[in-house]
């Protein structure tokens, strides 16, 4: 400090008062800046999570996955037990010999001699397997003959397709099961309940000693039981649950055989089912998934996640069509990281603003206050503050807040603060920075308790 | 923060409301109804209460009643409710103790020949059944009984299989009773057989196979009014038979079943009955005039008379030997 006697250069003041504005500036400025930071980061990393795929999708994905192998496991199962059923006309020596029995018979009408042994067989059957809806046996060599029936509500527009459908076919396949779905002649006499189309298990049935060929065995499928199983039945059950993705069981023929909804029965593959390819999955490979933009059915082109898997003992598969981000809406997987990129704009400029005022103020004090002395209306003004007044002046021209000033003066805040403000009005000046440089260019601000209280008015000219 | 609070609590009720709200009752019916039937009062059913889910099993009655026997041997009975024409079948269990008793409120407006003063099994509709023959084989339609002994029905009559079809049952102790076994060799040696189920027998008339057999009238009729070659009328002597409704006991799913009972003889249930070419077993409910089928006092006053009783008791000596009559050579 200089001697005493000599009055304090408004520098120093000024170093001082400024200096401790500027600490202040500082503190105020870190903290946000590095939450910022921390924002901007995480926006990123968002971002770079959501576009390539790996967050929190991968988990879906994986359970989708599951799914979908769980399901063709199933359906296999389904279709491996319908083909079992079949087999029961072969290596049951009664049920053969049944058949056999009434392939030798003359009578066309009334078979009930047969039918009877043959339907209670299958509606027992029918309890293992519920997706059994009916089944057919016909006569090879007697047309005219009517065939043996499961039930007694089978008309014959459904015989005539099923016999239809597989007559040329069942005679070359040496006793293997074959898989074909069947449409229904539109004009049905029957209500509609019978128009979807059939899923049919046909097979060759000889009698086994001489291997001489009896007839046709047709088993017939419900449609919807069958969706129901490669689907999942919660479908019915959550009425709120949205049905937005697609399952189907495709054969080797590229048909749907069954999915969610009885209109996709009998439709190629490549009509639901998004890039299907043409001769179907690589057989090779037991599963797998990618995407694949295309506007399937009637909704518009999307990014649809196919997830496929082979059938573990028949060359069919099971495919499940996701739409992309199918547990969300794609908007709001990006609305994040944007909300965080703007708030982080945001916390920065208002700080920013904060800082630019600041110094805006200091840099006028800086150029003005040492050379201006006080013009005579605003000497004069503060000459018409009160002893208590100038005292808050002072302080406040050496930069202390508010609660230091009332401690010192043995005020409370409230009270240093009304006094402030009714000093702001007298002074003729709009806020604290401006008072503080009135202050300075006065010459009152006392840098420490051992210098003057005060200043002469009359700014101090070396 | 309370917005916050406010929208979470949303979030969740609107995920938790579905599991609550579907908390549905199931029902379980075995009827010998055809799909045309049960179909259409199982969709106004499930409207009117849309919190039961209604399952329903249709088959002739002796599968129905296979089916029943085997479930209860087995420890669990799977069905509620079972409506059926077979009514010797209902005596029988009754006989048993395996019925529910239910008087429901809409039994009063019930008018039928049979009547169970224990309410353990209701009539639900008063069937009748004809003679269905094909309008391009036969030109004139029959009026007695004797008409199906000429040459334009040889070889080309048949009678559904009574052992799988409740009608056909009652139709041939109705026939034996009032004609004789007589009758039926008379039919036998006029070619005559036996064919399946009654819904199939219509269809094989409808196809050419047959050219007449003994109908169920809303299965011809229905079946007419879908385009087929058919004519069905009805001989002197009628065969009437109503189609009791009946609750199983110990049913998990009472409520629901008697719902339904009430439902079937309500006047909405059985105008849809009325609707599908039948006779309703109300008075208050029209039938469906210009289609050939009767009204409901005139089919009673016509009625073949059979005894339900000893019909129960002899039902499978009768079927037993309708079968070897008409599987002779």
């Amino acid at each position: 400090m200089d001697a005493p006697g000599t009055p304090p250069s408004p520098s120093t003041f000024l170093s001082t008062g400024t200096s401790r504005i500027v600490t202040h500036k500082k503190k105020t400025l870190a903290l946000p800046r590095w939450i910022a930071v921390l924002l901007y980061l995480s926006a990123a990393l968002l971002l770079v999570a959501r576009i390539s795929g790996i967050l929190p999708h991968s988990q879906t994905v994986e359970y989708a996955t599951r799914i979908n192998a769980d399901r063709a496991r199933y359906a296999d199962g389904i279709i491996s037990s319908v083909e079992a059923l079949s087999y029961q006309f072969y290596i049951n020596k009664d049920l053969n010999a049944l058949l056999y029995d009434f392939s030798l018979s003359s009578e066309t009408y009334d078979v009930s001699k047969w039918n009877m042994p043959f339907s209670s067989f299958l509606e027992g059957m029918a309890n293992t397997v519920p997706e059994l809806e009916e089944a057919l046996f016909f006569d090879f060599y007697n047309a005219q003959k009517r065939p043996l029936t499961m039930t007694d509500s089978i008309t014959r527009d459904i015989w005539n397709a099923a016999r239809g459908a597989f007559e040329t076919e069942a005679e070359q396949t040496d006793g293997r099961p074959i898989w074909k779905v069947i449409s229904l002649p539109d004009a049905s006499e029957e209500t509609t309940a019978r128009r979807t189309p059939l899923i049919a298990c046909a097979r060759l049935v000889k009698f086994v000693p001489s291997g001489s060929r009896i007839g046709l065995l047709i088993l017939l499928l419900n449609p919807e039981r069958l969706a129901r199983a490669v689907a999942g039945s919660y479908w019915e059950d959550m009425a709120s649950v949205p049905k937005s993705d697609i399952t189907v069981l495709i054969d080797n023929h590229g048909i749907v055989l069954s999915g969610i909804t009885t209109g996709m029965i009998g439709r190629p593959a490549s009509e639901l089912v998004p890039g299907f390819p043409i001769g179907g999955f690589d057989s090779e490979k037991e599963q797998g998934r990618y995407y694949h933009t295309q506007a399937i059915l009637d909704r518009p082109s999307r990014k649809y996640l196919v997830l496929y898997q082979r059938l573990p003992e028949h060359p069919w598969w099971l495919c499940t069509v996701l739409p992309h981000a199918w547990e969300g809406n794609g908007v709001y997987d990006y609305l994040s990281p944007l909300l965080l990129i703007i708030a982080g704009f945001l916390l920065q400029w208002s700080v920013r603003r904060r800082f630019f005022a600041i110094e805006k103020a200091l840099d006028r004090s800086n150029q003005n206050i040492s050379n201006t002395p006080l013009t005579e209306p605003e000497a004069q003004r503060l000459q018409a503050l009160s002893e208590r007044e100038r005292a808050i002046l002072s302080l406040l021209a050496t930069g202390k807040s508010n609660k230091e000033i009332a401690s010192k003066l043995g005020l409370r805040e409230q009270t240093v603060k009304n006094y402030l403000y009714t000093m702001y009005r007298k002074l003729d000046v709009q806020d604290r920075v401006s008072a503080t440089r009135f202050a300075l260019r006065a010459g009152m601000a006392s840098s420490s308790e051992s210098e003057q209280e005060s200043s002469p008015p009359q700014s101090a000219q070396t | 923060m309370f917005k916050k609070l406010a929208c979470a609590l949303l979030l969740i009720a609107t995920l938790a409301t579905p599991v609550f709200a579907q908390k549905k009752e199931k029902l379980m019916v075995y009827t010998s109804m055809k799909e045309t039937l049960i179909g259409d009062l199982k969709e106004a059913f499930e409207k009117k209460n849309p919190n039961i889910a209604m399952d329903y099993y249709s088959a002739g009655a002796g599968k129905i009643m296979a089916k029943i026997a085997a479930e209860r041997q087995s420890g669990k009975l799977v069905v509620d409710v079972i409506w059926t024409s077979e009514v010797p079948d209902f005596y029988a269990m009754k006989k048993e103790g395996i019925l529910q008793k239910y008087e429901s409120p809409e039994a009063k407006y019930v008018v039928s020949p049979i009547f169970d003063p224990d309410f353990e099994f209701t009539p639900a509709r008063l069937g009748t059944l004809g003679i269905t023959y094909n309008t391009t084989k036969i030109k004139t339609p029959p009026k007695e009984w004797n008409d199906l002994l000429g040459p334009a029905y040889k070889n080309g009559f048949a009678i559904a299989n009574p052992a799988l079809s409740g009608t056909s049952m009652v139709s041939v102790g109705m026939i034996v009773n009032n004609l004789g076994w007589d009758f039926i060799q008379k039919l036998r040696a006029n070619g005559a057989k036996m064919g399946q189920g009654s819904g199939q027998v219509v269809d094989d008339t409808a196809a050419g196979d047959l050219v007449a057999c003994i109908g169920v009238d809303y299965i011809t009729i229905d079946k007419i009014k879908l385009g087929a070659p058919l004519g069905f009328a009805y001989p002197k002597e009628m065969l009437v038979i109503p189609s009791p409704v009946a609750i199983f006991k110990g049913t998990p799913n009472l409520s629901a079943a008697q719902k339904f009972v009430d439902f079937l003889l309500s006047k909405e249930g059985q105008t849809i009955i009325a609707q599908n070419y039948t006779l309703p077993i109300r008075r208050d409910v029209p039938i469906v005039e210009g289609v050939g089928l009767v009204q409901p006092e005139e089919a009673v006053k016509r009625a073949m008379k059979i005894d339900y009783l000893k019909l129960m008791e002899e039902k499978q000596s009768i079927i037993d030997k309708f079968t070897a009559i008409m599987q002779s050579k």
